[in-house]
């Protein structure tokens, strides 16, 4: 595929009647849950949505006991069946990116658990995980390095990238990228996270690059918004 | 208490240092030393937030620190805390306070305990306590006395009454006087309570009134996000429905 196929025009209508380079409307819910120590669910037009639940820093088994440094322990669960390979992956993948972003050393010897599940699928799950485990985390005050906020974006037939694709165009996307970037803007060229798969050329990877970077700083701004009101209301009463 | 400044709203990652610039400017206060309290954290010549909450100032002593509502208690000095007691060793007791590890409560660090007059405290026992080493490498150690005065100081076990939970923002603004439950539901009723930093307030109205016990336990839980006149008006209901 040449360069001049890899194009972002405005004028794609896309079957929910967004435009290529549009984010589907986000909701975001925080310390709904009774039980747990930090709770957030993020949801994409009600038609995505992740749950995460956190516990911690708590008690933890001594065979995972880290002598400097907290325990990141990951949950996943789909919305339909019980977890098989690709979920043990993206357990992986969320453990591997928020063990980056939790100041694990200013909690030793303890446990961190993110719970994840799944109760709408449809399309960029992996980023709402993300976004919904941040906010989870930033709701149990558990103390982090930076904020950060992902989006996916694919690949069309056509050769157009799409941002926060649903599941339809997932399935016929040719490569998908995730991306995640933090609030810190010295940091805003280097992603936190980067996943793709399919098959792609440099300028398709560096258009979703570029996509993802604006998608990605659109749900910061919103979660900042979230959380403003959130406290803001708060600190009425 | 000091008058607090209330300042924006910060995020994780979030840079705050330029804000300390422009407060020292309109307080004209010309002191350089500045003292970060919890949720920020000095990376180079940089400060940045690392927990999500109201940025918080005393321009008196030059303090910062970020305001946040969380329910898992952290050991810190000096707060006190309610634990209940899990085990008893030879030199004391283990004590759960709700954090990451069980705190420990050493046999003489009560009032007036010496090697032959130990205080006696079965397992499960509630207990009023501060905390007196709080190092996120070491077990937290508690104390139910003063030790520079070696007095009580209300500190000790809690007979009777109930325990509720809360989060630690509200268990904070209780102790503060700015916040009306507790004096407006003592307009109603005498009780006791005791209220620690860990999330866990205590309360007992008497060893013959445990309903009484029960709703000041209610009334507290519900008080959390109501103001002054709210409050008055749940704590009317309540004690006219009983």
């Amino acid at each position: 595929m040449t360069n001049q196929d890899t194009k972002t025009p405005n004028n794609i209508q896309r079957p929910d009647r967004r435009t290529a380079t549009q984010i589907r409307p986000l909701s975001c819910k925080q310390g709904f849950l009774t039980q747990v120590d930090g709770s957030a669910q993020f949801a994409a037009s009600n038609r995505s949505t992740v749950i995460c639940g956190i516990y911690g820093p708590t008690e933890v088994k001594p065979q995972d006991e880290i002598l400097d440094k907290a325990f990141i322990d990951v949950k996943y669960r789909p919305d339909v069946g019980i977890p098989g390979t690709k979920d043990t992956l993206s357990k992986v993948v969320l453990r591997d990116t928020f063990k980056h972003i939790i100041m694990r050393s200013l909690h030793p010897r303890t446990m961190i658990q993110l719970n994840f599940q799944v109760t709408q699928s449809d399309g960029s799950i992996e980023a709402l995980a993300i976004n919904a485990g941040v906010m989870a985390l930033i709701d149990a005050g558990v103390p982090l390095k930076y904020t950060i906020a992902a989006v996916s974006c694919c690949i069309d037939v056509d050769g157009n990238a799409l941002l926060d694709p649903t599941q339809d165009e997932m399935n016929d996307a040719v490569s998908i990228h995730t991306f995640a970037f933090s609030n810190i803007e010295s940091d805003n060229n280097t992603p936190i996270y980067s996943n793709s798969t399919g098959k792609f050329s440099l300028e398709e990877y560096k258009m979703c690059f570029e996509l993802c970077k604006v998608g990605a700083n659109k749900i910061l701004a919103f979660m900042k918004t979230c959380i403003e009101t959130k406290i803001s209301q708060l600190n009425q009463s | 208490m000091a008058q607090v400044k209330s300042h924006k709203i910060v995020l994780p990652g979030e840079q705050v240092s330029d804000l300390f610039e422009n407060n020292q400017n309109e307080e004209s206060n010309n002191s350089e030393v500045i003292c970060l309290g919890p949720g920020l954290l000095q990376t180079g010549d940089q400060i940045q937030a690392i927990n999500s909450g109201v940025l918080r100032h005393i321009p008196k002593t030059n303090k910062y620190w970020v305001q946040g509502n969380k329910r898992k208690y952290t050991p810190a000095t000096g707060e006190p805390v309610i634990g209940v007691i899990t085990a008893k060793h030879a030199e004391g007791y283990r004590v759960d306070i709700g954090s990451a590890h069980q705190a420990t409560l050493p046999l003489l660090a009560f009032e007036g305990a010496t090697k032959r007059n130990k205080p006696n405290l079965s397992i499960g026992a509630l207990i009023y306590a501060k905390v007196s080493i709080a190092n996120k490498d070491m077990d937290p150690e508690i104390e139910c006395y003063n030790s520079d005065t070696g007095k009580s100081e209300g500190f000790g076990e809690l007979k009777n009454g109930f325990t509720i939970r809360a989060s630690l923002g509200f268990c904070h603004r209780l102790l503060t006087s700015d916040t009306p439950i507790l004096s407006i539901i003592g307009q109603y009723l005498p009780f006791e309570v005791a209220i620690g930093l860990n999330g866990h307030i205590w309360v007992n109205a008497g060893e013959e009134s445990h309903k009484k016990t029960v709703m000041i336990g209610n009334a507290i839980e519900n008080a959390e996000h109501l103001n002054h006149n709210e409050c008055q008006a749940m704590v009317k209901e309540l004690m006219n429905r009983a």
